[in-house]
């Protein structure tokens, strides 16, 4: 009988025949076989389509993505089942990104303004000229000694872009860089630079057991959402893990919750802090808690003992029961001291946070109380727990810098205004130019930003634009139309990011580390042109050194060759034909704090001991060692290892600020500036003083929609178009308010005129408007403004398509630009507004 | 020769923003004459006004009509398409590239515009209607004939499906009477050209 031995017996016999050899294929004409997964098929003819891998830039998650080409066209977009971040999962913004590449409404030429700002006049002018114009002002201000006064701003640069982009700045000499990371998480991420350094949190669902969530949407928007967000899923799904969100909303995330604790805005810290007090009121922190809090620091004494450290929490909680948490948050004692006992017996747990903590005048403290509660139950940096989150640590090629770069310092907001703006403070730079006494731009360039709508006081936003005398030079940098755009004296036309080249590194909640890369679907349309590239050419106009790469994609392909790992992989072509790569041996990165560092590196030459803060540096000089490590400018950069009474550790080291390398929850740097150096419950001050008749105006993300830049794809507006202002039942009956009655909101700043959607799904008190909708421009689906000509009847075809006509309102007219005194984190969560029928 | 010479000026027209050297042109007397003659006003100032002022004024009004940035007059088949989707380089982009490539026309590699401009339409017509010439004078009636087969076809499955909408825009728009009787022109010639290849199809055919 023949067994498969056999069978193999015969078929190695056989290769020494001819019948091996392909007959009828031409077999040799294919190197490799395409890659297993992904493949799309053309409905039309049946072809297999061909597969681009690349990466998504639709929200800051960046996953790796597939594109699906067709006679040139991008037809199709979807995950990248051989991601380890992803895992092959991918949202309705990323599938939607289509519609940015092929927008009816995009800019494929540069475009230089001929009439007043905004009055929509313009000329088409060729790059050559483009460049000649913004060459000519940046050599204006070298050769007059200004180079600062070219200011350039961007909304998103990540990874590659943002070393080549801002690597051009700064070989210019230019430091005025703006960001907007205010307007999205900054003040999470100072706090956590403040506290265990370094900043990303990374939620360990894939290990957890109980899931604590303090005001994230997790499930619905998330700056690393899709990675997080499927495996939450999964584990609530197949492992019966639950989640328990506080929340002002019944947000999808609080809905998939085994159970949603409403909350009063911006309370979330007494909550926290009354969790702390039953964790050490009940010695729920022995054990894990006691061994984490030799690595926490939570006393001046650097020195303390574990039980000192648990005297000054306890004595430093004592007031913040759950009784006095319930009166402030509206959370009863009972589920308080439930919830921070199933936190603390529940190994591990993870404690989850964002924007409705964090978006507060108190969100630096909020954050803070997060990581204290994580501290004192051990529930960190460990499998399961809140973990520092890994990313791919590419070798970029160095761009090197002007021996003097200059800046502006327009922003970090008001002097005195905001004590660690360690991500600046995006929102008070227009009030700044405003005022004008900290200097103004010469040219002030817009990067995938949209000040007027991105920040709060649109209206402010539109004014400052419009100004000449506020702005004399105005240039943008955008794919399409947008609600800053319109005010440019010049665009140069960017590409969408289907069209790019990046070398990427978002974290990974596998805590090992993805390299991707994002390469082009097809080629950009028109004569647009992704602006890592146009820097180069500027560089040449200006006599610049960009370092050895020519264009952006060679700068990909240099940190392919160049970096370990990707390097062996295959290098570029590996890159561009998988997408992905990742250490296959890896193991998961956790507890870097609790390593001990070789007495050979913290008793080095130069490495000094700071006695007040515990931490062995290298100060640059003997007046540095003498003025102390956290009062040196910059001395975080020479920090060597934390010296703790049992030992010399690696601990949490700084990166933005002269903490110490312990969790530093006794903060010698707070303290400095004024604040409590504990973390501490803050009520907000506006909060305090409210009229009868005030509300509360909070925000909110879509789970299809990002919060600038989406709505412009035909797909998602589809979904989601319309943000009626969420009321409660009770609140709107002592007004007046039916479901579905015109209401205007008004605060300080100015007034909208909106839908009510009266419902339970939100708590009494408040009213909840999402961001994304209610542009001026943006093109056609995103702003309902039609081409010239265009009705029923000769309509363009999507406008018989779009059967929508509510593009719904935008809230940041109403919303002040308003910092965390801390850190500078833009406060959409705290408003105070008056609510009228209309 | 003429149909080519006149899809080659529309051609020329909507491609993009009329040059100094085509607006000298436009301004020779033979032109100037042959356009009245035709009742295509396109205005004294084209003809007589400063020709910087004018090439700047017709170059805003290009912009304005038909690049955008902002509600503008797409000059791209796809978008009008009854059964697409209303975005560029939609199916009918392919369509009308794999037309042109077909037929064993290649795009340029200096055109950084999208497959299906209206231009690179009427380009092809104005090619294919000099061939059709060039087979008339040379009394090859077969190959005339090829030549309109061609037409009748790309006019039937391309042109004639959205040219007629975007004109009407263009006409009732613009602000400036250049563009609007060249975008009648356009149409009434289309509109014509529809039944006149007909003719001379059935013509090469007897």
């Amino acid at each position: 009988m023949l067994n498969r031995r056999n069978f193999l017996k015969i078929g190695a016999a056989a290769a020494t025949t001819t019948v091996a050899a392909g007959a009828s294929l031409n077999v040799h004409a294919v190197k490799d076989l395409p890659h297993w997964g992904n493949k799309d098929f053309s409905p039309g003819t049946g072809k297999r389509r061909q597969a681009i891998p690349s990466a998504c830039w639709q929200c800051v998650t960046r996953c790796a993505n597939i594109g699906y080409v067709e006679d040139g066209r991008l037809v199709k977009i979807e995950s990248n089942v051989n991601s380890i971040r992803t895992e092959g999962v991918m949202c309705a913004k990323g599938q939607g990104a289509v519609n940015h590449t092929y927008d009816p409404d995009r800019i494929l030429y540069p475009m230089q303004r001929v009439g007043e700002r905004g009055s929509g006049q313009w000329k088409r002018i060729s790059w050559d000229e483009a460049l000649d114009m913004v060459a000519a002002r940046m050599k204006k201000n070298r050769d007059a000694g200004t180079p600062e006064k070219v200011a350039f701003h961007y909304g998103r640069m990540k990874a590659s872009h943002s070393k080549t982009i801002g690597g051009f700045f700064k070989a210019y000499g230019t430091g005025s860089i703006g960001n907007h990371t205010a307007l999205c998480e900054g003040g999470k991420w100072t706090a956590q630079e403040l506290t265990w350094g370094g900043h990303y949190d990374n939620w360990d669902f894939d290990n957890t057991k109980f899931v604590l969530n303090f005001g994230s949407n997790v499930l619905e928007t998330h700056t690393n959402h899709i990675p997080t967000a499927h495996r939450l899923l999964w584990a609530m799904a197949e492992k019966g893990v639950e989640m328990v969100t506080f929340d002002v909303r019944l947000s999808n995330t609080a809905a998939k919750s085994k159970e949603w604790v409403p909350i009063k805005v911006g309370t979330d810290g007494a909550v926290l802090a009354a969790m702390i007090n039953v964790v050490m009121k009940e010695g729920l922190y022995k054990g894990d808690g006691e061994e984490f809090l030799k690595y926490t620091r939570v006393t001046e004494d650097v020195n303390a003992s574990v039980a000192d450290k648990v005297k000054a929490i306890k004595a430093h909680v004592k007031g913040y029961t759950p009784k006095w948490a319930e009166k402030i948050s509206g959370v009863p004692a009972k589920k308080i001291t439930a919830l921070a006992r199933q936190f603390a017996t529940t190994k591990p747990a993870v404690l989850v946070s964002y924007r409705g903590l964090v978006a507060h005048y108190n969100g630096n403290e909020g954050e803070r109380l997060a990581q204290l509660l994580c501290a004192v139950t051990g529930q960190m940096d460990k499998p399961g727990t809140r973990m520092k989150a890994v990313g791919a640590g590419w070798k970029f090629p160095k761009i090197p810098s002007a021996k003097n770069v200059k800046k502006l310092h327009i922003f970090d907001g008001f002097p005195g205004q905001v004590a660690y703006p360690t991500h600046h403070v995006c929102e008070m730079v227009f009030p700044m130019i405003k005022d004008g006494k900290h200097g103004r731009p010469d040219m002030y360039i817009m990067y995938c930003y949209t000040p007027a709508y991105a920040n709060g006081n649109s209206g402010e936003g539109i004014e400052v634009l419009k100004d000449e005398k506020l702005l004399p030079f105005l240039v943008a940098i955008d794919p399409f139309y947008g609600d800053s755009t319109m005010y440019a004296d010049l665009i140069l036309p960017d590409t969408p990011f289907t069209e790019r080249w990046t070398a990427e590194d978002m974290v990974d909640p596998a805590q090992i580390g993805e390299f991707y890369i994002r390469q082009p679907f097809t080629k950009p349309l028109g004569e647009a042109r992704d602006f890592s590239d146009v820097v180069f050419d500027l560089a040449k106009r200006l006599g610049l050194d960009m370092g050895k790469a020519k264009s952006h994609e060679d700068y990909v392909r240099l940190a392919c060759e160049n970096t370990p790992g990707v390097k062996e992989a295959g290098g570029f072509a590996y890159m561009k034909k998988h997408g992905v790569w990742h250490d296959k041996n890896a193991k998961p990165q956790q507890q870097v704090y609790n390593r001990p560092v070789p007495e050979s590196k913290y008793k080095a030459k130069g490495v000094v001991l700071d006695k007040a803060s515990g931490v062995y540096w290298k100060p640059a000089s003997a007046a540095d060692a003498k003025k102390g490590y956290v009062a040196t400018k910059g001395a975080y950069k020479k920090y060597v290892a934390q010296n703790m009474p049992h030992g010399v550790f690696s601990g949490f080291a700084p990166d933005k600020v002269n903490k110490s390398g312990y969790l530093e929850l006794w903060s010698p740097l707070l303290k400095a500036k004024g604040f409590n150096p504990m973390p501490t419950w803050i009520a907000i001050p506006e909060h305090q003083k409210m009229g009868r008749d005030d509300l509360i105006l909070t925000t909110y993300k879509h789970a299809t929609q990002t919060h600038s830049r989406t709505m412009n794809c035909k797909y998602l507006a589809e979904v989601f178009h319309s943000n009626p202002a969420w009321i409660n039942p009770k609140t709107a009956k002592a007004r007046g308010i039916y479901d579905g009655d015109r209401i205007k909101v008004t605060s300080d700043v100015g007034s909208m005129v909106t839908k009510a959607r009266v419902t339970e799904a939100i708590i009494p008190g408040i009213v909840a408007v999402s961001h994304h909708c209610g542009h001026w421009a943006y093109g056609r689906y995103a702003s309902g403004k039609r081409a010239p000509a265009t009705d029923e009847e000769r309509g363009d075809r999507d406008f018989k398509l779009k059967w929508w006509t509510d593009n719904g309102v935008h809230p940041n007219w109403v919303i002040p630009n308003s910092p965390d005194p801390i850190n500078g984190q833009q406060r959409w969560m705290d408003t105070v507004v008056r609510v009228t029928r209309v | 020769m003429a149909v080519s010479h006149l899809h080659g000026f529309l051609a020329t027209v909507f491609r993009q923003e009329v040059s100094a050297e085509f607006l000298r042109q436009l301004r020779s007397d033979e032109m100037r004459a042959t356009l009245e003659a035709g009742d295509a006003d396109l205005g004294e100032r084209v003809f007589d006004g400063p020709e910087n002022e004018v090439l700047e004024e017709l170059a805003v009004e290009y912009a304005a009509l038909f690049l955008g940035p902002g509600g503008h007059i797409s000059p791209h088949e796809s978008i009008y398409a009854e059964a697409g989707t209303g975005s560029l380089w939609g199916k009918e982009t392919v369509a009308v590239k794999r037309y042109v490539e077909g037929l064993g026309f290649q795009y340029d590699k200096q055109y950084a515009g999208i497959p299906d401009h209206i231009s690179v339409e009427l380009e092809l017509m104005s090619e294919l209607a000099r061939r059709e010439s060039v087979a008339w004078e040379n009394g090859d009636k077969d190959q005339a004939a090829n030549c309109l087969e061609y037409q009748q076809e790309f006019v039937r499955d391309h042109l004639s499906t959205w040219v007629y909408t975007f004109c009407d825009k263009v006409v009732t728009t613009t602000q400036l009477p250049f563009y609007r009787e060249t975008a009648r022109l356009l149409a009434d010639f289309l509109g014509g050209e529809e039944e006149e290849i007909d003719r001379r199809l059935a013509a090469a055919k007897a």
